[in-house]
């Protein structure tokens, strides 16, 4: 009965964030001491549907860089992970991947934003895109390290052996075993870029408006029902892909 | 294939090795090393603006006004409190909840909080713990305070209770899963069976097996979740108090001042934190391969 009770608290606090961000959504004004928004609209969620609008190009806009940060990433990190698993001082090439990685994005965006203000990629997409890049690709030269076992590299071997090409043995054997891993891959890199706040806004200069910036920005404002709607955009799209990919997506974390 | 051709393709897969090592090198390792080198001239006055030659000038006033060790010191409290109570809290639900973690409800709704970035728990946190938050207005409605200036400084406070409790609440679920995935990769549930067949209780199983097997495999990932929470940027930004800051919105407000002056400090406040972390990373893992 406890652990009933229990478990009926714990997903009520698990939903107690998209609630509460689902009403003030559709909130207008809350003043003190009312649990519910005075009154109610779903003018904030037009918003969205209208042409132009801000959140709108925001969301199109985390889309379109997370989706370009997680191929590059991915497709980079596979390559580049097997030359890592297979060198003779992997650990110690592994330590350095730790290193962006590990590091606050904000304090590396600090070190590398002279690179960005040289090359005049500061305050435009592209610089945004390079510099979730370089936080991304470490992350996923880690992850495929559980790919590249001893046993999927003698397959490679025997399958060259008997005399495929190394672009039919890339297509016929690897690319179908790595299938899986290569979309949470993916997913992972995407979620990287999708949540970034502190690089995006020191490299973006603040131009580049993904939708955790727009979420700072209308806290700032005090805007809070525009500040849950943006939130709830950066929650749902994750959170829907979890839900249908749970098994598949963090299987053995 | 020929003997020969077997030493081409030798050479032009170690030639590829190479330029693979090469890109590794320029997008992992450059971008951090680089930028470190550049912070160090910066902040040694080698570099920058208002350059004047080497200083120790900008080191000495970081020093001494004390700003850098008190927020490193402020970061390290809240790193170590957040990831104690987290911990805590996800062995509790990792072993409470085992049946409904493998196959209930909480297999699926557990994953949910995954899908909160740090900018979005710290104003949640805000919303519902400050004055004029969802849970003073809960407690107003139940008589408990009279007015919204009765309930206490949860947010902006100086002990960092709001920092804290995003942190815990970020880390909870997926620390929870993590010890969900050991102790099924561990083998735990056999292991209990066999405690028990030797005479031992549950808590004795709990206290001597499951968190000792538990608490060592995930040391990594505690490791790397301390360092990621020390050097946490958007949540202290949102609802941190203004007497004491944690080393990235520090380092960041040195560089968003007007004056020029403070830039060399940003630089020597941001490559200092960098090699503690690097230093924490290196000794720590070295101890962990140790004792593994």
């Amino acid at each position: 009965m406890l652990r009933r009770i229990l478990t009926a608290i714990l997903i009520t606090a698990i939903l107690l964030p998209f609630l509460f961000f689902g009403v003030l959504s559709v909130g207008q004004a809350w003043f003190y001491p009312s649990i519910l928004p005075q009154r109610f609209t779903l003018s904030n969620w037009q918003e969205l549907l209208v042409g132009q609008s801000e959140l709108q190009l925001s969301l199109l806009l985390s889309l379109l860089l997370g989706m370009g940060v997680a191929i590059l990433a991915t497709l980079a990190g596979f390559v580049i992970s097997k030359e890592i698993a297979r060198a003779k001082y992997k650990n110690r090439w592994l330590l350095l991947a730790y290193w962006p990685f590990v590091l606050s994005p904000v304090v590396l965006a600090i070190l590398v934003q002279r690179f960005f203000l040289l090359t005049g990629m500061s305050g435009e997409v592209i610089g945004v895109l390079l510099g979730q890049f370089i936080l991304a690709f470490p992350f996923a030269v880690i992850f495929f390290q559980s790919f590249w076992t001893y046993e999927i590299l003698q397959m490679e071997q025997q399958s060259q052996t008997l005399g495929a090409s190394a672009v039919y043995t890339l297509q016929q054997v690897l690319l179908p075993l790595a299938k899986p891993l290569l979309l949470i891959c993916f997913f992972q890199t995407f979620l990287i870029s999708w949540f970034e706040y502190g690089l995006t806004q020191f490299i973006g200069l603040g131009k580049i408006k993904t939708l955790t910036i727009l979420v700072f920005k209308y806290v700032n404002e005090a805007n809070i029902f525009h500040a849950a709607l943006a939130s709830l955009l950066l929650m749902l799209p994750p959170a829907l892909l979890l839900w249908l990919n749970k098994k598949f997506v963090f299987r053995g974390i | 294939m020929t003997t020969l051709g077997q030493r081409l393709s030798s050479k032009t897969k170690a030639g590829a090795g190479v330029y693979l090592r090469a890109i590794f090198l320029l997008l992992a390792v450059l971008p951090v090393a680089g930028g470190l080198l550049y912070g160090l001239a910066y902040s040694f006055g080698l570099t920058g603006a208002l350059s004047t030659g080497f200083t120790l000038q900008h080191w000495q006033q970081v020093w001494s006004s004390g700003a850098l060790l008190s927020s490193l010191a402020y970061s390290l409290y809240i790193g170590l409190v957040a990831i104690a109570l987290a911990t805590a809290a996800a062995l509790f639900l990792a072993l409470y909840f085992q049946r409904s973690l493998r196959s209930g409800s909480l297999s699926y709704f557990l994953y949910l909080p995954l899908t909160i970035p740090a900018m979005v728990m710290g104003f949640l946190v805000f919303q519902l713990f400050t004055k004029s938050g969802l849970f003073s207005r809960v407690v107003y409605g139940l008589g408990w305070i009279d007015n919204l200036q009765g309930f206490p400084s949860l947010v902006h406070d100086t002990l960092g209770f709001g920092i804290i409790l995003a942190h815990v609440l970020m880390a909870m679920p997926f620390l929870t899963l993590l010890f969900h995935a050991i102790y099924r990769e561990q083998n735990l549930e056999q292991l209990q069976e066999v405690s028990a067949n030797l005479g031992a209780g549950k808590s004795y199983f709990v206290r001597h097996i499951a968190i000792p097997t538990l608490l060592k495999t995930a040391a990594p990932n505690l490791l790397l979740y301390f360092i990621f929470i020390l050097g946490s940027y958007e949540i202290p930004l949102l609802i941190g108090s203004q007497q004491h800051q944690m080393v990235s919105v520090l380092a960041v407000q040195k560089f968003q001042r007007f004056n020029l002056l403070d830039i060399p400090q940003g630089y020597a406040i941001s490559v200092a934190f960098t090699l503690f972390v690097l230093l924490l990373l290196s000794i720590s893992f070295k101890k962990l391969q140790r004792h593994a």
